[in-house]
């Protein structure tokens, strides 16, 4: 019916289709994998804050502006008051003198007495129960990098795990920790209303 | 075609994998054309698009401006106020969540209700959030401002010669300070107080009897033995937490010192209220003959027991039984009580009074309380007569006269006045009628304060600002005032209400008190604890000349009238989790009904669902029928709050409005008419949402009950009764020996069925409200639910009320069945259901022996959420569910794992009290406990050791964690059924 000719660029063509279908499959799921989409999540902020600055440069600890991870549930996003208990005073300038634009948002934010509108990027789903101050609890051995990797680092925050379950049981499911109970099997609840409610 | 060549994706397939092919070798070709190839290819690049899609919507984070250094996110905040809204001013504790009240609770050491709590008092958390509220002030359909609104209203009040002031009871001290300066401000001004349901009949004959107003309060944990007089004071009828916690105390063998110790409660009532059933002596009463009842009692305790006969014989009443009750009120001379329906005229009240003065029951089992929380409401006959004629300025307070005025006359005196103002939290039918409908603050949004007795003072403070452009009625009060007398240097110093209220404190409340009083009572929600009083001394004579009038006419047939379990008196009918509750003993929800004895049905001819219209003088309303033993014959009993016409999408046009058939004549508050015409009359096809629908146990021991006697011969009755469980099974058992075994217990003794846990589970869990269709076809979704079994014959029947909730099975059969693991087994002995797992195959649900299993057949949060207001309301430490998942109680799991973590901030281990689930937490009896089972010391596995305790359903082995403990009753052992009958739980229907 074919020639042979046209047969042969028949297979040619199937081939090359069949094999970047397979690739771009594999691509695909690898690149949408919902794990995958939280991972180097970085959204852009209302403020260019930077926290290889504050964290890096200055060495603030976390503790200082989200007061509230060792208290309870929510880590908690500092008010502008607590931006302004340093930037009151520290209002650094570029080089013709005036005030640096981020410096000039959060100095509006401030007069104007709003809230500022921060882009989530550490965003469990709803139906997950987190609580801050029990993996920071003592004996825990955790970090906030642990968690959040190295903050300090990043101008603009990036989602470096991907806080999904099968991530948090990698830690959850490892050996009980030197005097844990008989019964512990774990080292941490495995249990579904632990984190599910 | 014939084609014998290799087809191509195959060869390129084994070309790829380094085979050789031969052209000719396979065959038949499979032929893939370009079309399917292009197919195939979209198809496969839409899965693996699809599977991913995209990452979820982002979202915001929102720091705040400055934020105050007690808010703590994720961390709840309690808020100790007062509850204005009902008819008793009990205390709330608020529990807020960033910023937003997500539950209300009873104030711990309130003293009135002491930590319970009643469901409409729960449900305030609906009215708050409730969308349909008035936002702004309108004149007509326009929204106008406040000054306007203000300008109006002076210019009004000056220009006027006659102003009635129309406000409900409950009123506190400052407001009402502030009245009386209103109305001295004010030309020809009046105050009058309008209710339907209030004790104004009760109250009238304790003026009467005792000189002075005031109010009387039993004591049910000093009362051995109890007479209700169709007095249904574990429903609706006064002071219900208050009674319940007292009448409970005396209630069960598992928690009072000796059997000897448990009370009576007898009761002779028109209708089977849940008190009726709670009762252990029921008779039959007709609203006419409760006047000759009391009289023939007190001729019986006089040594005249002929009268008792008398009356015995012409209402059918065995003799023997009233000779049983009078001879068991004079055996407890001292410790017996007796009580009548706030309903009945105030000649039964003053012949109650005299009855319970002979009883000794002054200063024992009654305390005399000066300083009621109420006003005295007004007649509405005196109410007509102020407005008929007109007036120039009406202005109505938080009350509804259009809806709810007796003889159904409020519309054409509202139209009478030249300018009507409505103050309200909806614009409801007064709101609509009036000229200007102004929009309250709700009480969580509000200061206040309540008289709660001699010396003691509820304090009332918002917790949420408000969430409307609303103000509160003695906000628009004291500005009206102010302007009308600018000479009044104490009006002009308050700034506003609040400032009015404090310096009323100051002065009358807290004089003499060091600084930091006022604050103390914001903290605790009150002031001073109630000061026992002198019991006035009985004026007999003026008692005797009221109880000596002649008893209502009798007619064919009698009505009575009663508020509903929880909407009220209609004040609650825009409230879903109120409509949705279903009645404790008929198990009704969104509706009310005319409720028959099957008696007077079968003469009349009628069967549930049918219409009747009942009559009374030129006024009639039809109602549908509802068909239910224990009713006495030729009565006719309904439920007020319903029939709504302007109370937004979930109250409007639900049910029947009866209120036009309330009495008008001047009776004080009597809602009986003793002589009414009934007749069957057509009506469109109605059905009734009823969340039950058997109720009958078919002899099986679901609930179980045992007299005293019987308990007394042998304590452990409820093995014999219940059928054992297999010592051997095929599954391994589970180990609990470390760690937490959570295990609950429900005392049926104690339980009323009073139905407050229901909501309170509605609040803590996010359950959704379905509507009535959705109940119709049994899709509601209460994680706890009261079940309601009658046994006994059909004129008195026994009834048994059982709280139904996730059984949590140590062989739970909702586990072995799920195919996805979403409900699983934790060490500690809960049954977990997990939303995010739950792919709703509902296999779970068909395999539980308890129905207890809920189903989302609809988005129902996005389907009821019509305002993003609404999702307020929403606890954030529960999941919200979605469509297609299962849900079931929890055990309140997230407060096991707040006071696990409460516990370890301490350094402490969990301490028994520490976990209180939402039910337990609210029940007025106590009857449930929940606890640590494997802590020996626990008052759970205490209970769970008793010989009451057994298991629901035991013998199917699924070993379910709730321990119910068998009622026990208490009928005069001179009318209890010899031991051993009627020992299968209870019999049919």
């Amino acid at each position: 019916m074919f020639t042979r000719r046209f047969e042969r660029r028949i297979y040619v063509a199937t081939t090359v289709v069949l094999s970047s279908l397979v690739m771009g499959t594999a691509f695909g799921t690898y690149a949408l994998w919902p794990a995958n989409l939280e991972r180097g999540y970085q959204p852009e902020q209302p403020i260019e804050f930077s926290h290889a600055i504050m964290a890096g440069k200055f060495k603030i600890e976390c503790i200082y502006c989200h007061s509230e991870a060792e208290k309870g549930p929510h880590a908690g996003i500092p008010d502008v008051e607590t931006c302004m208990k340093c930037h009151a005073v520290i209002q650094p300038k570029d080089a013709r003198g005036e005030l640096k634009p981020e410096i000039v948002k959060l100095l509006d934010y401030w007069e104007r007495r709003e809230p500022i509108q921060w882009e989530k990027v550490y965003d469990l789903a709803d139906f997950v129960y987190f609580d801050h101050r029990r993996h920071l609890a003592p004996g825990t051995g955790l970090e906030c990098a642990d968690c959040h990797g190295p903050v300090e680092t990043m101008d603009r925050v990036e989602r470096v795990y991907s806080l999904k379950m099968a991530w948090c049981l990698d830690c959850h499911m490892e050996p009980p920790p030197a005097g844990a109970p008989p019964e512990q099997l774990t080292r941490a609840s495995i249990h579904c209303s632990t984190c599910h409610r | 075609m014939k084609d014998h060549r290799l087809p191509p994706l195959l060869a390129t397939a084994w070309r790829a994998a380094g085979l050789a092919v031969r052209d000719e070798v396979l065959h038949p070709p499979a032929r893939i054309d370009r079309r399917t190839l292009l197919e195939l290819m979209a198809a496969s690049s839409a899965l693996a698009l699809g599977a991913g899609c995209d990452r979820k919507p982002p979202r915001k984070i929102v720091s705040m401006h400055d934020a105050p250094e007690y808010l703590h996110p994720g961390q709840p905040l309690h808020y100790a106020t007062t509850w204005t809204d009902g008819p008793v001013p009990y205390g709330l504790m608020v529990r807020n969540l960033d910023g937003r009240p997500v539950k209300v609770e009873g104030l711990p050491e309130h003293p009135l209700n002491r930590g319970t709590a009643t469901a409409a008092m729960q449900a305030a958390l609906m009215s708050l959030y409730d969308p349909d509220r008035l936002r702004a002030p309108r004149r007509g359909e326009a929204e106008i401002g406040w000054d306007e609104v203000d300008r109006i209203v002076v210019e009004a009040l000056r220009a006027a010669r006659k102003v009635v002031l129309l406000t409900r009871a409950m009123l506190g001290p400052a407001e009402r300070a502030l009245v009386a300066r209103f109305v001295a401000a004010c030309r020809g001004a009046v105050h009058l107080v309008h209710e339907t349901v209030h004790d104004g009949a009760r109250r009238l004959a304790w003026r009467v009897a005792y000189g002075a107003d005031g109010e009387l309060r039993p004591r049910y944990d000093r009362a051995r033995v109890v007479l209700s007089v169709d007095c249904d004071f574990l429903g609706t009828d006064g002071d219900v937490l208050g009674a319940t916690a007292g009448w409970a105390a005396r209630r069960s063998p598992a928690t009072v010192a000796a059997t000897e110790e448990l009370s009576r409660l007898w009761i002779a009532e028109a209708g089977l209220s849940v008190t009726g059933a709670n009762a252990d002596h029921h008779l039959s009463l007709l609203p006419s003959a409760a006047l000759g009842l009391v009289g023939a009692l007190r001729a019986a305790l006089g040594g005249d027991g002929a009268a008792l006969g008398r009356w015995a014989d012409a209402e059918h009443v065995e003799r023997r039984v009233l000779d049983t009750l009078a001879a068991d009120l004079r055996d407890h001379r001292g410790e017996a009580v007796v009580v009548a329906g706030a309903h009945l005229p105030a000649s039964v009240h003053a012949a109650v009074c005299l009855l319970n003065d002979e009883l000794g029951a002054a200063g024992t089992t009654l305390e005399w309380c000066s300083a009621p929380a109420t006003l005295p409401p007004d007649d509405p006959a005196k109410i007509a007569r102020a407005m008929e004629s007109g007036v120039d300025v009406l202005v109505t307070l938080g009350v509804n006269p259009v809806y709810d005025f007796p003889g159904g006359e409020g519309a054409a005196l509202v139209a009478k006045a030249r300018l009507a103002v409505g103050h309200g939290l909806h614009r409801d039918e007064t709101l609509h009628a009036c000229h200007l409908a102004l929009p309250s603050h709700h009480g969580l949004e509000s200061w206040n304060d309540a008289l709660l007795g001699a010396g003691s003072y509820g304090l009332c403070q918002p917790v949420i600002t408000p969430l409307f452009a609303s103000r509160q009625e003695a906000e628009s009060l004291l500005a009206w005032t102010k302007a009308l007398a600018p000479g009044d240097p104490e009006l002009q110093a308050a700034a506003d209400w609040p400032a009015w209220l404090r310096r009323h404190w100051a002065r009358n409340v807290l004089a003499g008190e060091p600084d930091t009083a006022w604050d103390d009572a914001l903290r605790r929600g009150f002031h001073g604890m109630r000061q026992a009083e002198a019991f006035p001394a009985l004026n007999r004579k003026g008692a005797e000349a009221w109880a000596g009038r002649a008893p209502s006419a009798r007619g064919e047939h009698e009505l009575v009238l009663l508020p509903h379990h929880a909407v009220f008196d209609g004040r609650f009918a825009a409230n879903g989790w109120l409509q949705e509750l279903p009645e404790p003993i008929t198990k009704l929800v969104w509706d009310n009904a005319a409720v028959l004895a099957p008696a007077t049905a079968a003469a009349l001819g009628v069967e549930d669902e049918d219409w009747i219209s009942v009559r009374s003088g030129d006024r009639a309303v039809n109602l549908p029928v509802l068909v239910l033993p224990g009713v006495a014959a030729g009565v006719v009993v309904t439920t007020l709050g319903h029939g709504r016409t302007a109370a937004g999408t979930i109250g409007t046009e639900r049910g029947v409005n009866v209120a036009p058939l309330l009495p008008e004549t001047p009776r004080m508050g009597e809602r009986i008419v003793t002589r009414v015409d009934v007749q069957r009359t057509s009506g469109p096809n109605h059905t009734f949402a009823r969340t039950q629908k058997t109720f009958s146990m078919e002899g099986r021991p679901i609930v179980l009950r045992g007299t005293r006697q019987e308990y007394e011969a042998n304590p452990h009755f409820p093995a014999a009764r219940t059928h054992s469980t297999p010592d051997s099974q095929l599954h391994p058992d589970w180990d609990y020996s470390t760690g937490h075994k959570w295990v609950m217990a429900i005392d049926l003794s104690r339980c009323t069925g009073c139905s407050a846990c229901v909501v309170a589970c509605n609040a803590e869990n996010n359950i959704p409200i379905v509507g009535k269709d959705e109940c119709t076809n049994g899709r509601e979704m209460h994680w706890m639910r009261l079940d309601t079994y009658y046994g006994g014959d059909a004129e008195h029947p026994e009834v048994h009320s059982q709280p139904m909730l996730c059984q949590h099975c140590d062989n739970a059969p909702c586990e072995t069945v799920c195919p996805f693991n979403a409900t699983a087994h934790s060490p500690e002995g809960l049954n977990e259901q997990v939303y995010n797992r739950c792919a709703g195959t509902r296999y779970c649900a068909n395999n539980c022996p308890y129905k207890v299993r809920r189903f989302n057949f609809f988005d129902y949060p996005k389907l009821a959420t019509t305002d993003p207001v609404q999702e307020l309301a929403y606890n954030p430490q529960v999941t919200v569910r979605m469509r297609g998942v299962m849900e079931k109680c929890t055990f309140c799991v997230q407060r096991i794992h707040e006071a696990k973590f409460r516990a370890a901030d301490a350094d402490r281990p969990v301490a028994d009290g520490d976990v209180r689930p939402a039910c337990q937490q609210t029940c007025p009896a106590a009857a449930i406990v929940f606890g640590d089972g494997n802590d020996p010391a626990s008052r759970v596995a205490a209970l769970a050791r008793s010989p009451l305790a057994y298991h629901v359903l035991g013998e199917l082995n699924v070993r379910p964690n709730v321990n119910y403990l068998a009622r026990i009753v208490n009928p005069h052992p001179a009318l209890s059924a010899p031991p051993g009958a009627g020992a299968e739980g209870g019999g049919d229907r």
